[in-house]
């Protein structure tokens, strides 16, 4: 039997990228302790503060859910859940009640907001117009931009003064290497714990952002958190290329995820002054704060001849 | 399913085609860490879980 380096109980985890193994109360800990630490470190949450969590019903954001609800209960700050239903037929219809179900358990507020009530389309329906007009655009570009606005908007018309995301170290390394392969100076700038993007927007924040997936689904699997376990039927492209890569190198490699993220986090400061300044304006068709005078969704929507 | 005496738990992982950061593996109904040792009639469960777009 492996052994937990620090208590010597029943080991359930090797953390190759620190040379420890953990059992399942040091790994819960572990997480616990990570998360906690995030959000004293970047100052993530403040007193009082009304936190809205953006719930899909997958491992990630219902273990984010679970520690949010849990930290904001002795600090006093009210915590919603948001979930929003892009329209994916067979998925996230299946994830929706396992969000409401977490949101009920800890007596939360859900709001559930959809891409066919903000958009009159759903994501299937989108999918379906792109294919049409041969659009080179991936499936996770429409949904990206939409679910990003439409939890902002939801997360602001709550009244919530951050929005949290479950965003994890895989999801970072990621982000930011897709940034680097796509030249996306601007999208690479905003990431990090804490984005304070200009008025309209909600503060987003990312608590989670150095804790590997696997220990946020040991985690949600040790604490016998109701999860949906499933693959998105759109999951591809490029992001899934460069997931695929970086875990295939991180275990050639242990600490590769861990090593990308510090070093942007060092670089982040020196990027700040090389980022253009823009005039905020709010979108013509659906009044969204934007700094074009049509926001990023509307003008894919409008490609696709899908108008509001 | 038969494998060489003494394999690991990274050793079926391997053979299955599986990279161990997107998977958790329980033997006998318990999570396990990858370098665990496998036994005759162990029966164990792979769970995908990397569930992202």
């Amino acid at each position: 039997m492996l052994k937990c380096t620090f208590c010597g109980r029943k080991a359930v985890y090797n953390r190759r990228y620190a040379g420890t193994l953990l059992c399942d109360r040091c790994l819960i800990k572990s997480v616990e302790r990570r998360f906690r630490r995030a959000v004293a470190e970047h100052k993530l949450v403040s007193p009082n503060e009304k936190i809205a969590v953006a719930v899909s019903g997958g491992k990630d954001s219902v273990v984010a859910l679970h520690l949010i609800a849990g930290y904001c209960r002795h600090k006093n700050c009210e915590v919603v859940a948001i979930t929003v239903d892009e329209g994916i037929k067979g998925y996230r219809d299946r994830s929706l009640p396992v969000a409401r179900e977490n949101a009920e358990q800890l007596g939360l507020e859900h709001i559930v907001v959809s891409f066919k009530g903000a958009y009159g389309v759903t994501l299937d329906e989108i999918v379906r117009a792109a294919k049409k007009r041969r659009s080179r655009q991936h499936p996770c570009t429409y949904c990206g931009i939409m679910r990003r606005s439409l939890l902002n908007r939801a997360a602001r018309e709550a009244g919530a003064g951050k929005l949290a995301t479950a965003h994890n170290l895989d999801d970072e390394a990621q982000a930011i290497m897709l940034n680097y392969v796509r030249g996306d100076f601007s999208r690479l700038h905003r990431l990090g714990p804490i984005y304070q993007p200009r008025e309209g927007f909600v503060p987003r924040i990312k608590p989670f952002r150095e804790i590997p997936e696997k220990e946020m689904a040991l985690y949600a699997l040790l604490r016998g958190l109701e999860v949906h376990l499933a693959v998105c039927p759109y999951a591809g492209g490029i992001h899934s290329e460069i997931r695929d890569f970086l875990n295939d190198f991180e275990v050639r490699h242990p600490n590769t995820k861990f090593m990308i993220l510090r070093m942007f986090d060092r670089m982040k400061p020196l990027l700040a002054g090389a980022v253009q300044e823009f005039e905020m304006q709010s979108c013509g068709v659906c009044g969204e704060p934007t700094s074009m005078k049509i926001c990023k969704a509307c003008e894919l929507l409008n490609e696709l001849g899908l108008k509001q | 399913m038969t494998l060489p005496p003494r394999s690991k738990v990274a050793d079926l992982l391997k053979l299955l085609g599986y990279n161990p950061d997107v998977v958790a593996v329980r033997c006998n109904k318990k999570i396990v860490p990858e370098e665990e040792r496998l036994a005759n009639g162990d029966l164990v469960e792979v769970i995908p879980i990397v569930t992202g777009g």
